[in-house]
């Protein structure tokens, strides 16, 4: 068995899922994060021998980490409505404690996993720009300067997932392991996507570029990339990764 | 310069400080209180991270300062912005200062005790766990459940379980008893940690960059730090010898999960295993030190000294 995590509403995942499974990733499991989250029973042990988790979906699916061969891996949130009649500080209190839990199973899945939590990020680096930045610079990108003050207030100052030079004409390339799909105008570009990567420990990661009088420049890069932008490239090189012909 | 981060009375902090000055090294403070009187600004390029902060009428050149030690609290709850609305102008500009501080130091070129991101592992034990086990330290037995069933058949296969918080939320680590056994059915609401408890003697680990203070804790409750609470409860710190193999696997350990500054949590069996607890990224050192005199602040200080 493969898992496809995903929120409920990432469309890009669920084209994912379906192209799997033509191309014989199966069986392949979608998992939502509420659906997850809302599970009736979780069992998650750890001991010398490693990890065993069986969890028991309200659909009537179960999940046994014995029978996982890989995992995609977008889950961004740990939904906790089904405690919303719990007291304020109960509700917050079970879901730090879910949230944990998640992130010990998350962790605790095998090879081919893409992407991995990395800190209190579910599923890969959710970094902000000014790391993104630092990091793009590091492996050798050529990056526009990311300046802030501490006079930016609000939302403006919470850069996560805006990219830099917006309304600029933009590249997109998806790292997959080693495997980079997408077309950039330069090849540099596909290199140091690659290394990026690596340097973020991502295994799956989106890179956008934008061209600004006559260079592309690193614009930002996310561990949630719109899948159909690789289109079935991304699906051969995804299939292929999960069942093992491609290392991740 | 050495830049120090949080609240000047806070013990740690002001232990460290007076450290620095009794090695004359210089040093800014970054006084959370005193937010109005500071700004700041930072940029990234392909020259490098440089910016400034102002505090006061003194204005510091990030490129100059070579460490970083950060206990910074909670910025919404300081006094300061007592009565201020939620999107008040102060308190928006007090969270963008911290805000703007935090991007810096997670990519600035310094000595950092310790960034963010690493600290984060903490937020999940059975996370951290995982790590710790493989950089060769065995974990308690765990069991995580919703389930009574699987904690009843966890507590008949083992002659003590303990129980915590899974997450970083700090929790009294209690032993399972039979008024916990005649409440299970509450845990269908909350997955809960359940643990073999392990025999033997605490020992905390404090590890600066390669430098080791271990700290033996001596108790008559499951959870040291709640002693008191205890009906003739005590706590009893000595330093404790550890063995050079297991202080070299501690500094891999906190060097692997890139927390220079770390507070490990060991238990030595009766036969001599070590059991790794946790990993706290934020260690309050003043408690061992004040207990048993083991140096472990100035320690921290010639760390940033040498950044």
């Amino acid at each position: 068995m493969w898992l496809f995590l995903c929120e409920h509403n990432d469309l890009p995942a669920v084209w994912a899922y379906h192209g799997l499974r033509a191309r014989g990733v199966d069986p392949l499991e979608l998992v939502t994060a509420e659906q997850l989250a809302y599970s009736l029973r979780w069992e998650h042990r750890l001991d010398d021998d490693g990890v065993l988790t069986q969890i028991s979906l309200a659909d009537g699916r179960n999940i046994s980490s014995s029978e996982i061969r890989g995992a995609v891996n977008r889950l961004q949130t740990v939904p906790a409505r089904h405690l919303a009649r719990a007291s304020e500080a109960d509700r917050a209190y079970a879901h730090q404690e879910l949230t944990a839990l998640i992130l010990s199973f998350l962790h605790s899945l095998p090879e081919p996993t893409l992407n991995r939590p990395i800190g209190q990020a579910p599923s890969g680096p959710w970094l902000h720009l000014a790391e993104w930045t630092q990091y793009a610079v590091e492996v050798g990108l050529a990056v526009p300067t990311y300046a802030r003050t501490s006079g930016d207030l609000g939302d403006a100052a919470d850069a996560y997932a805006a990219p830099l030079l917006a309304g600029l004409p933009t590249e997109t390339v998806i790292v997959v392991g080693n495997d980079v799909v997408g077309r950039p105008s330069v090849a540099a570009m596909v290199d140091g996507s690659r290394r990026l990567a690596e340097r973020a420990g991502a295994s799956l990661l989106g890179v956008q570029f934008a061209l600004r009088e006559g260079e592309w420049l690193f614009a930002g890069a996310t561990p949630y990339p719109d899948l159909t932008l690789g289109g079935a490239p991304l699906l051969e090189l995804l299939a292929a990764t999960l069942t093992g012909e491609r290392s991740s | 310069v050495i830049l120090l981060c949080g609240i000047p009375s806070e013990t740690p902090i002001a232990m460290v400080q007076a450290e620095l000055d009794e090695l004359e090294a210089p040093y800014a403070f970054f006084n959370q209180r005193r937010f109005a009187e500071m700004d700041m600004g930072f940029s990234v390029s392909e020259a490098g991270v440089s910016g400034w902060l102002r505090i006061g009428r003194e204005s510091l050149r990030l490129e100059d300062v070579g460490a970083v030690y950060t206990r910074i609290m909670d910025d919404s709850v300081l006094p300061e912005l007592r009565g201020e609305s939620a999107d008040g102008r102060r308190r928006l500009a007090c969270r963008a200062l911290h805000d703007t501080l935090v991007r810096w130091y997670e990519i600035a070129p310094a000595r950092v005790l310790n960034r963010s991101r690493p600290m984060a592992s903490n937020a999940s034990k059975p996370y951290q766990a995982q790590l710790i086990q493989m950089h060769g330290l065995s974990v308690p037995e765990t069991l995580i459940t919703n389930d009574p069933e699987l904690v009843r058949d966890f507590h008949a296969r083992h002659s003590r379980v303990i129980y915590k918080s899974i997450s970083g939320v700090r929790s009294i680590v209690q032993t399972l008893n039979d008024s916990d056994l005649a409440r299970l059915e509450l845990i269908r609401w909350c997955p809960t940690q359940f643990q073999v408890y392990v025999a033997g003697t605490n020992v905390r680990v404090h590890v600066i960059g390669s430098e080791v203070f271990a700290t033996a804790v001596h108790t008559s409750a499951t959870d040291y730090r709640y002693a008191d609470r205890q009906q003739d409860g005590f706590t009893e710190l000595e330093p404790y010898a550890l063995p050079n193999e297991l202080a070299e696997r501690c500094v891999a350990l906190s060097q692997a999960l890139e927390l220079p500054f770390a507070g490990i949590d060991l238990k030595i069996s009766p036969e001599g295993e070590a059991f790794c607890f946790e990993v706290n990224p934020s260690p309050a050192f003043s408690f061992y030190e004040s207990q048993t005199g083991q140096p472990i602040a100035r320690a921290v200080a010639r760390y940033l000294a040498d950044g």
